[in-house]
């Protein structure tokens, strides 16, 4: 079965979808900067193996829409869409949802079954990684901030339990989270393929270390379906006719994702995902040398928002 | 492309407003929602080539400023794909009188009330179109309708008002002093407050407060024209308070609209699990594979879904 819709998803080119960003994004921003620029990421080195790689699992769970539940997660918007990098979008506004430029309201019955308060009451998207606006500690004696994130997820945005591990791995990774692991004042970088191109590396890192651990079938399949939404984002950029054929590239690389997905537990899996990173080195080649011509080229990226009306 | 029809994410929606054009998020055309904008070629019923919520609004517009056979037009456009739209059938009932053919206006008011029972307006547009088409009986049968609907809301119903407007229309032209030609409320709202009425009924989606956000749904709808995603929500309230054929209609329609309309067949394949019809769930379950080719949570919910089915 799967394998059937893998080869008709490889023959069909997927429509470019526009860039989800925009669903979000304040009228008074600029665009440009908002969606072709991104402050640093700052983590702290990890004190041990084990703990790096939980923090790339924490990271892929950040980024993934799948964490969150409900309208959030179907909207594509992640932990990562209010707090880009670990900071605060402060371009984020969402009627219904904010009242100015880089608010929320958590506990808006929009997103939540259970926690809507009934009353309008957004506020400013904090940092998570300035130590001194924390106001829940990273102390991992503290049980704070699992309580925090728990609510947040199961009940804020109305999403299901997450496996241990990538719970687990998300504090790891709001842990590590530390601007002072960055300069000062934080450089802000071009969101270039290259940066995506690193979170896709990151998100199979991550697969690889959740495939290796005993029982983590489900946690190996949710950081899998996270690394195929990485896919659909660089996918989103690659948005003119002429790019139909990285596009379909690109599908099918998610595809064959998601026969993975489809057959976990597999003895021979982590060998498949070496197969598939050869196909994606193969992949990647192809999309640096297109990306003069992608939304990943801040001129062209100004183009696209100069057409959008 | 292939498929005119406009996306609307569902957050999108929740975002920027049904209406078209408000924000930069629509022009996005994102997937949310609405899949990869493929039309699939499944399904019997040929491909929709136009934005019927478009050309409804287009209609309300030609109504308004009493272009009615440029309204009849974009009616007949509409109803040629959802010939049961209760609020289409309505309207194009008003672009008929307001050619002066009352009489052909009857049928639409009556398709109206047929796919929507309590539809107050088209009740009271019926009952003067009989009134003044010499068939004062069938008007007292509209006429017994308000009295009857009034003495069951005691007149402290949400509807009271639009009740109590509607069988003193019907008395006046059955009076013979049906003159003046108001127009109907939800014509002139503007669509913002579609988009408001939608947001609202999330939220109350979203604290179970299913028969209100019915009604907001209802009004959104009415401004708008039929869309994909109200059209799911109203399915979706249905089916919590279990209606499950009227539910399986909305559903059906907003597929009908969109193919590929993820949270629709997210929705209708939850409904088929509450039915028992697990092999028609596990067929959404793959459609929605086809579609979701970057993984979406549609797909997981559903799968969540039919795993506790297994349970
Ligand atoms: C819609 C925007 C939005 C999303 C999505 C979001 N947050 Fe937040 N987050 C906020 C806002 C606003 C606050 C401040 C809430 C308050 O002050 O009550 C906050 C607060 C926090 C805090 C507390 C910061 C502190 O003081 O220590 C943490 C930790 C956090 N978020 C983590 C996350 C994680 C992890 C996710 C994904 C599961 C996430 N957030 C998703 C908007 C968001």
């Amino acid at each position: 079965m799967a394998v059937i819709a893998c080869k008709q998803q490889a023959q069909r080119d997927p429509d470019p979808q526009g860039l989800a960003e925009l669903r979000w994004l304040t009228l008074d921003a600029d665009a440009l900067k908002a969606l072709g620029t991104a402050p640093t990421e700052c983590l702290v080195n990890p004190d041990d193996k084990h703990t790096a790689a939980l923090i790339l699992i924490g990271r892929t769970a950040f980024a993934s829409p799948l964490l969150l539940g409900g309208q959030a997660a179907k909207s594509g918007m992640s932990c990562q869409t209010c707090h880009s990098n670990g900071h605060s979008n402060k371009n984020f506004f969402l009627d219904g949802l904010s009242d100015a430029p880089g608010t929320a309201d958590v506990t808006s019955s929009i997103f939540s079954t259970s926690r809507g308060d009934g009353v309008f009451n957004p506020k400013p998207i904090p940092s998570l990684s300035d130590k001194n606006a924390h106001t829940r500690t990273r102390d991992p004696a503290s049980p704070e901030l699992a309580d925090f994130l728990h609510g947040l997820i199961e009940e804020e945005f109305a999403g299901f339990e997450p496996e241990p591990l990538i719970f687990d791995s998300v504090l790891s990774y709001l842990r590590a989270l530390d601007n002072t692991a960055c300069d000062s004042p934080i450089p802000v970088r071009p969101q270039s393929l290259e940066r995506a191109l690193e979170r896709m590396d990151s998100a199979t890192r991550a697969i690889e270390y959740a495939m290796l651990l005993d029982n983590q079938t489900q946690s190996t399949q949710f950081l899998l379906a996270a690394a195929q939404v990485q896919i659909g984002r660089i996918s989103a950029r690659y948005n003119k006719p002429v790019h139909a054929r990285i596009r379909r590239d690109l599908a099918s690389a998610s595809e064959n994702l998601r026969v993975l997905r489809e057959n976990i537990p597999d003895a021979h899996a982590d060998r498949a995902l070496q197969k598939w990173r050869e196909e994606w080195t193969g992949i990647q080649k192809r999309l640096r040398a297109q990306e003069h011509a992608s939304l990943f080229d801040l001129s062209q990226l100004q183009n696209y928002l100069q057409d959008e009306p | 492309m292939g498929n005119n029809y406009k996306k609307l994410t569902t957050i999108a929606i929740l975002v920027t407003g049904l209406s078209l054009g408000i924000h930069p998020a629509i022009a996005a055309g994102g997937g949310g929602s609405s899949g990869s904008g493929m039309p699939s070629a499944s399904g019997s019923a040929p491909a929709i080539n136009f934005d019927p919520a478009t050309e409804y609004r287009a209609g309300i517009d030609s109504l308004q400023a009493g272009k009615f056979r440029d309204a009849e037009r974009s009616f007949a456009k509409v109803l040629s794909v959802l010939p049961k739209d209760a609020n289409t059938n309505h309207l194009m009932g008003l672009a008929k009188k307001g050619r002066g053919k009352t009489k052909a206006s009857r049928r639409y008011f009556e398709k109206a009330i047929k796919y929507k029972p309590d539809f107050v307006d088209a009740h009271k547009e019926l009952g003067r179109a009989y009134a003044l088409t010499g068939k004062p009986e069938k008007a007292q049968e509209e006429l017994t309708w308000f009295e009857n609907k009034l003495s069951e809301c005691a007149q402290t119903c949400a509807q009271a008002d639009a009740l109590t407007q509607g069988s003193a229309a019907v008395t006046r032209a059955m009076a013979g002093e049906d003159n003046q030609e108001k127009k109907s409320g939800a014509l002139a709202l503007p669509t913002q407050q579609g988009d408001n009425a939608y947001l609202k009924a999330i939220r109350l989606i979203n604290e179970k407060r299913y028969d209100e956000a019915l009604l907001d749904l209802e009004k959104a709808a009415r401004i708008i024209g039929p869309h994909p995603d109200i059209l799911n929500y109203q399915g979706f309230g249905n089916r919590k308070l279990g209606r499950f054929n009227i539910a399986k209609r909305y559903y059906m329609t907003a597929l009908r609209l969109n193919p590929d309309h993820l949270g629709a067949n997210e929705y209708l394949g939850e409904l088929y699990i509450e039915t028992g019809e697990l092999k028609k769930a596990k067929r959404q379950l793959a459609k929605i594979g086809r579609l979701c080719t970057f993984a979406c949570a549609e797909e997981e919910e559903l799968k969540r879904w039919l795993l506790a089915s297994a349970q």
